[in-house]
C-alpha cells in the first residue's frame, strides 16, 4: 500500500516539477508548483512527519504560492517573453549543474545507509507535535527565540522600504 | 513526551540579548519622537551599556543554551570592537541623514538589530546560531542599505545585496544540512554544535574512519562559501562594490568593518573548534584564496576613480589580509586578527567619516578628483585623510602598520611563508593608491572653482568621530604594547 | 482504533453526501428566513411548502448550457472550481461531530479523522481554499472576475492571520484541563472536546467560550471566520454593485454551482468549528454521559443544533448589516482584528500558566 502511494507521489512530484519548468505561462508553473509542494507533503506523511506535511502544505503551498500568484497576477507577467536570454551560457551551465545535483543526490542515497547512525526509533517520533515541540523548547529554545526578532527586523524593514513611496507622493 | 526547558543562562547571553532589548525600545521611542539626536542618544547609551555588560561578565568562560553560544574573552574583545565601530557610525549618520533626506527613526533601531545579530554570530557556538546570527545581521543591513532608496544606486544596492545575500544563505544552510548528516546525533548537546562536531570527529578518527569524507567536505565547503561571501572574499566578493557604493555612506563604513569581522570570527571558530581535525584540508585552500583576495582588492582598486569604489576593493583587500591571521588557526593568528580588526575599524570608519563630511545632499558618491585641493578647503580635514590613507596602506607609526605586523608574524609562525611575500608585495602595491589620494588633496588644484568652494560638513559628532579614530591609530601605531599585550593575553587564554 | 477499510469509504462517501445535503438545504433556510426578515413569503411553490426548492434549483443548473469564455485559459478556468471545492468538503474530515457508532459490531466513529495536527490540516485546507476563487477570478480573463478574485485572495489572507490566531486559543485552554492530565495544549479536535467536558459549579458547562479569555477569541472567530467564507457582510468578492458577479461571472452552468456550494459547505464547517473550539463540540451537559448508540445519536443532534444556531446566526447578520467598504475591510482585518487577536492569544497564555502556578 505505502509502495503504491510513494510511486504515485513520486510521479506526480517529478511531472509537476517539469511541468513547472517547462510550461511558457507563468501562472500554469506556479500551479505546477503548488501540486509539486503537495506531492511533497504526501512523502512527508509517509515518512511519519504529519506536521512537516501540515506546514508544508500551509506554508509553501498556501501562504507563499498565493504570494507569487498575486505578482504573477497584478503584474500580467504570465506571458512573459523568454525569447531572448541576456546571458547565453546561463541555460548549458545550469543544465550541467542540475546534472552535477543529480549525481550529488545519487551518491548521497547510496551512501545514505551510512549518513546517520541515530537508531531509526528515534526518528520515527521526529515528525509529531509532541516531539518537535519538545526539541524547539529544550535545545533549540534560544534560535527559535532569536527568530522573532529576525521576522521583527523582516517586518520593520518592509515598512520601511514600502512607506517611503508615500511620502515622497505627498512631498511632490 | 519528556520536555526539559533548558536554564536561562543571561549571563552568557547578556551582551547580545541587552543590544536586542534596545533595539526594540528605540523602535519604540521612535513612536513618541522624531527628534534624532534623541534617538541616537539612546543607541549611544545601549551601545555603552552593552559593553558594561562585556565588562561584568569578564573572564567568565562558559556554554549556555545547550552549547548553543560561547562566552569567552576572546568573542567579548570582538564584541567590544563591534560596539565601538557601530557607535563610530552612528556618530557619522547623525547629521548625514538629515543632510541626505533620510530621517527615518528606524535607522538607529536598525543598526542595533544588525550589531546585536554580529555579537550572536560572534559568541556562535553552533551551525544552527551561526546561520541565524548571519540572517540576523544581513536582513537589518539589505534594509539599511536600500535607506536612500529615491536613489536609484541605493536601491540598487539592496537588490543585489539581497538576491546575492538569499543565494549565500542557500549555501550556509545546504552546508549546515550536509555536516548534520554526517555527525552523528548527540543527546546532551545540539548535534550541530561545534564541540559535538569536534567530537564526532575525533571519535570518529580514532574508531579509523576516514574524516575527510566528501559529504562533510562539502558541507564545510558550502559554510565557508557562505561566510566568505559576508567577509567578501573573492571569489565571493562580486557584490562588493556595488553594494558599498549604493549604500548610505555610514553605513559602508558600519559593514565594510563589522560583518567582516563578526563573520571572521565565526570562520575561526568553526575552524578551529569544530574542524581542526581537517586542517589539512581547509588550510592551503584558504591560503591561496587569501592570497588572491589581496591580489585582486589591491590590483582593482588602483584602477577606480570612484572613492567608495576605492575603498571597497580596498576593504577587499583588508578581507585578504584578516584571514591571514583566521588561517593560521594559532592563538597568535587570532590575537593578530583582533589587532588587525581593531586597526582597520579605526581607519575605515574615519577614511569614510571623511568622505561623509565632503557629501551634499543627493550625492551618490565622490570621485577622486573631487578631493583635489582639499587641504585648501580644510586643513585639517585632509590631515586626518592623510593618516587614514597611510593607515590603510600600513606606514610604520601608524595602526595599519601594526595590524598587518601581527598578521603577517602570525602566517610567518604557521610556516606560510609565501603567503606573507603575498602580503608584503600587496602592501606595496596598494600604497600606490593610497598615496595618489594624499597626492589630490595637497599637489593638485580643485577641477573648477565651483569644486573649491563646495562646503565641508564637518559638524560636532563627525569631529568627535574623526578624533577618537586619528587618536586611536596614532596611539595603536606609536604606543602599541599596552594594547598587544592585552590583547595576546586574553585571546591566548580563550584559546586554552 | 482505526475502522476496517471498507467502513471507511462508506463513511467518507456518507460524510460528502450529508455535506452536499446539508449544503442545499441550507440554501432553502437561507431564503425561507430571509424572506421572514423582510416581511416576503420566500419559496412556496416546489413541493410542500417549497421544501423541493433545492433540489428543483439543482436540476435547473444542471441542464443549463456550460458556457466557456473565448479567451479564457481552459485548464484553469476548468480547475478552479474544483479547486474550491475541495478544501470545503475535506475540512469535514477532522471536525468530531459525535460519540461513535457501533453497528453490527463494527466501529463507527463520527470523527473522520482523529489525527493529532487536526488544528494545523484545518488551517492548511483553509489556506488551499484561497486558490479556487483566485485562479477563477484569473483564468475567465475579465477586469472583473479578475478584480473579484484579487479581491478575495487578499481578504481572505488578511482573515486568516487573526484566524489562525485565534484558534490557538483553544489550543491552550485545552493544556488548563488536558483529559490526559499531562498539561500540555492540543492540536487534535477531539481532545479539544474531550477537553471541555464537565461543568464549573454544576450548571455552568465548561466550554471554552466561558473562560475568561475565550469570550473574545469566539467573537474574534466568529467575525475572522465569516470574513474567511466571504459571508456578508465580508462579500466583497461579488459585490455585484461594483463587480458584476465578482469571480464567478463568467461561470455558469454546475461550474457556478460548484462555487456557491463551496462557499455554503465552507459556512457549514466553520459552523461546526465554532461550535467544537468554543461551545464544546457535541458535549452538552447531563446528555454526554449517555453510552450505546443512543448517547452516539443524542451527540450527534446536539452537535447539529449547534452547527444550526450558526447557520442562523450567519443569516441573521446577512439579513441586518450593509456590506463593508473595501477599504474599511482591509483596515478593520490589520488594524483591528489582528491586534485583538494578539492581545487575546497572548492573555490566554498568561492565564494558562496563572492558572497552572496557583
Amino acid at each position: 500500500m505505502e509502495t503504491v502511494i510513494f510511486i504515485t507521489t513520486a510521479i506526480v512530484a517529478v511531472g509537476a516539477a517539469l511541468g513547472m519548468v517547462l510550461s511558457s505561462n507563468a501562472v500554469h508553473s506556479a500551479l505546477f508548483l503548488i501540486l509539486n509542494f503537495c506531492a511533497v507533503a504526501v512523502m512527508y506523511l509517509l515518512l511519519r512527519a504529519p506536521f512537516m506535511a501540515a506546514v508544508q502544505v500551509t506554508v509553501y503551498a498556501g501562504a507563499i504560492m498565493v504570494l507569487f500568484l498575486f505578482v504573477i497576477m497584478l503584474l500580467g507577467a504570465e506571458k512573459a517573453d523568454l525569447g531572448s536570454e541576456p546571458i547565453g551560457w546561463q541555460k548549458p551551465v545550469g543544465v550541467l549543474l542540475g546534472a552535477v545535483l543529480l549525481a550529488e543526490g545519487i551518491y548521497v542515497a547510496y551512501k545514505g545507509i551510512k549518513l546517520v547512525d541515530a537508531p531509526i526509533t528515534a526518528a520515527l517520533g521526529i515528525g509529531q507535535p509532541t516531539t518537535l515541540s519538545a526539541v524547539l523548547f529544550s535545545k533549540y529554545l534560544l534560535p527559535f527565540e532569536v527568530i522573532s526578532i529576525l521576522l521583527l527586523v523582516a517586518i520593520v524593514g518592509t515598512v520601511v522600504l514600502t512607506r517611503r513611496t508615500v511620502k515622497l507622493k505627498e512631498a511632490e | 513526551m519528556p520536555f526539559n526547558p533548558p536554564s536561562i543562562d543571561l549571563t552568557v547571553l547578556g551582551m547580545p540579548a541587552l543590544l536586542m532589548a534596545w533595539g526594540m525600545l528605540v523602535l519604540l521611542i521612535d513612536l513618541f519622537t522624531s527628534n534624532q539626536r534623541v534617538l541616537a542618544t539612546v543607541s549611544l547609551i545601549g551601545l555603552i551599556a552593552t559593553a558594561g555588560v562585556g565588562l561584568l561578565t569578564w573572564g567568565t568562560q562558559r556554554t549556555a543554551f545547550f552549547d548553543m553560544v560561547v562566552l569567552d574573552n576572546f568573542g567579548t574583545v570582538v564584541n567590544w570592537i563591534l560596539l565601538g565601530a557601530t557607535a563610530l557610525s552612528i556618530l557619522l549618520a547623525l547629521d548625514y541623514l538629515p543632510r541626505q533626506n533620510l530621517m527615518r527613526g528606524e535607522f538607529y533601531a536598525l543598526l542595533l538589530f544588525a550589531t546585536s545579530g554580529m555579537l550572536l554570530l560572534v559568541q556562535a557556538n553552533d551551525l544552527v546560531m551561526i546561520f541565524i546570527g548571519v540572517e540576523l545581521l544581513s536582513i537589518s543591513l539589505y534594509v539599511l542599505t536600500g535607506f536612500a532608496v529615491p536613489r536609484i544606486s541605493s536601491g540598487e544596492a539592496a537588490m543585489k545585496y539581497l538576491l546575492l545575500g538569499a543565494f549565500a544563505a542557500g549555501f550556509l544552510v545546504y552546508g549546515i544540512a550536509l555536516i548534520y548528516g554526517f555527525v552523528a546525533a548527540n543527546d546532551a548537546i545540539s548535534s550541530t554544535s561545534l564541540t559535538a562536531i569536534s567530537q564526532d570527529l575525533a571519535a570518529k578518527q580514532a574508531a579509523g574512519i576516514a574524516i575527510n569524507d566528501p559529504i562533510i567536505l562539502t558541507g564545510l565547503g558550502f559554510v565557508l562559501i557562505a561566510l566568505g561571501f559576508k567577509v567578501s572574499m573573492v571569489p565571493f566578493h562580486a557584490w562588493t562594490p556595488d553594494v558599498y557604493e549604493g549604500a548610505p555612506t555610514p553605513i559602508t563604513a558600519y559593514m565594510s568593518v563589522t560583518t567582516k569581522g563578526a563573520a571572521l570570527v565565526a570562520i575561526i571558530r568553526l575552524l578551529t573548534v569544530a574542524f581542526a581535525a581537517l586542517r589539512p584540508e581547509w588550510q592551503f585552500i584558504f591560503a591561496i584564496l587569501a592570497a588572491l583576495t589581496m591580489t585582486y582588492g589591491n590590483i582593482v582598486a588602483i584602477a577606480q576613480k570612484n572613492l567608495k569604489r576605492m575603498l571597497a576593493y580596498s576593504s577587499i583587500a583588508h578581507a585578504g589580509y584578516m584571514l591571514m591571521g583566521v588561517l593560521s588557526a594559532s592563538p597568535l593568528g587570532a590575537s593578530a586578527f583582533v589587532i588587525y580588526l581593531v586597526a582597520y575599524a579605526l581607519t575605515n570608519i574615519g577614511a569614510f567619516a571623511v568622505l561623509t563630511t565632503l557629501e551634499n545632499r543627493g550625492m551618490a558618491a565622490l570621485e577622486l578628483q573631487d578631493l583635489r585641493g582639499l587641504y585648501r578647503r580644510h586643513p585639517w580635514l585632509s590631515v586626518a585623510m592623510v593618516i587614514f590613507m597611510f593607515s590603510l596602506a600600513g606606514v610604520p607609526l601608524t595602526a595599519g602598520f601594526m595590524g598587518k605586523f601581527a598578521v603577517f608574524q602570525a602566517a610567518w609562525d604557521a610556516d606560510l611563508k609565501w603567503l606573507v611575500l603575498v602580503g608584503v608585495l600587496t602592501s606595496v602595491i596598494s600604497a600606490f593608491f593610497y598615496l595618489r589620494v594624499t597626492v589630490q588633496m595637497f599637489m593638485e588644484e580643485p577641477v573648477s572653482a565651483e569644486a573649491a568652494e563646495r562646503p565641508v560638513f564637518a559638524t560636532a559628532p563627525l569631529v568627535v568621530g574623526l578624533t577618537i579614530a586619528v587618536v586611536g591609530i596614532i596611539i595603536l601605531g606609536v604606543v602599541p604594547s599596552q594594547v598587544l599585550n592585552f590583547v595576546n593575553n586574553t585571546v591566548v587564554a580563550a584559546a586554552r | 482504533m482505526y475502522e476496517s477499510l471498507w467502513v471507511m469509504i462508506i463513511h467518507s462517501v456518507l460524510l460528502a453526501l450529508a455535506a452536499l445535503t446539508g449544503f442545499a438545504y441550507l440554501t432553502l433556510m437561507e431564503r425561507k428566513i430571509l424572506a421572514r426578515m423582510q416581511h416576503r413569503v420566500g419559496p412556496n411553490k416546489a413541493g410542500p411548502r417549497g421544501f423541493l426548492q433545492p433540489l428543483a434549483d439543482a436540476v435547473k443548473l444542471m441542464f443549463k448550457e456550460d458556457i466557456m469564455p473565448a479567451d479564457a485559459d481552459r485548464w484553469v478556468y476548468t480547475l478552479a472550481p474544483i479547486l474550491a471545492t475541495i478544501p470545503a468538503v475535506i475540512i469535514f474530515a477532522v471536525i468530531p461531530l459525535g460519540k461513535d457508532f457501533v453497528f453490527f459490531g463494527e466501529r463507527v466513529t463520527l470523527t473522520f479523522a482523529n489525527i493529532d495536527i487536526g488544528l494545523l490540516y484545518l488551517l492548511a485546507v483553509t489556506s488551499i481554499g484561497v486558490y479556487g476563487i483566485t485562479l477563477a477570478g484569473w483564468a475567465s480573463n475579465n477586469k472583473y472576475s479578475m478584480l473579484g478574485g484579487v479581491r478575495s485572495a487578499a481578504q481572505m489572507i488578511s482573515y486568516e492571520l487573526a484566524f489562525g490566531l485565534t484558534v490557538l486559543v483553544p489550543v491552550m485552554l485545552t493544556a488548563w484541563h488536558n483529559p490526559s492530565g499531562d498539561g500540555l495544549g492540543s492540536l487534535n479536535l477531539t481532545t479539544m472536546v474531550d477537553a471541555q467536558a464537565g461543568t464549573y459549579l454544576g450548571f455552568i458547562p465548561r466550554w471554552f467560550i466561558f473562560t475568561p479569555t475565550g469570550w473574545l477569541a469566539f467573537i474574534v472567530f466568529l467575525i475572522a471566520a465569516t470574513a474567511e467564507v466571504t459571508r456578508a457582510p465580508f462579500d466583497l468578492v461579488e459585490a455585484e454593485q461594483e463587480l458584476v458577479g465578482g469571480y464567478a461571472t463568467e461561470y455558469s452552468s454546475m461550474k457556478f454551482a460548484l462555487f456557491f456550494m463551496a462557499e455554503y459547505m465552507k459556512l457549514i464547517a466553520m459552523s461546526a468549528l465554532a461550535a467544537t473550539f468554543f461551545l464544546g463540540g457535541w458535549r452538552f451537559p447531563g446528555l454526554e454521559n449517555i453510552g450505546g448508540n443512543w448517547g452516539a445519536l443524542i451527540s450527534f443532534i446536539v452537535m447539529l443544533v449547534k452547527i444550526i444556531f450558526f447557520l442562523f446566526l450567519s443569516i441573521w447578520v446577512r439579513a441586518t448589516f450593509p456590506r463593508i467598504r473595501y477599504d474599511r475591510l482591509m483596515d478593520f482585518g490589520w488594524k483591528r482584528l489582528l491586534p485583538v487577536s494578539l492581545a487575546t492569544m497572548a492573555a490566554t497564555a498568561v492565564f494558562v500558566v496563572l492558572v497552572d502556578q496557583l
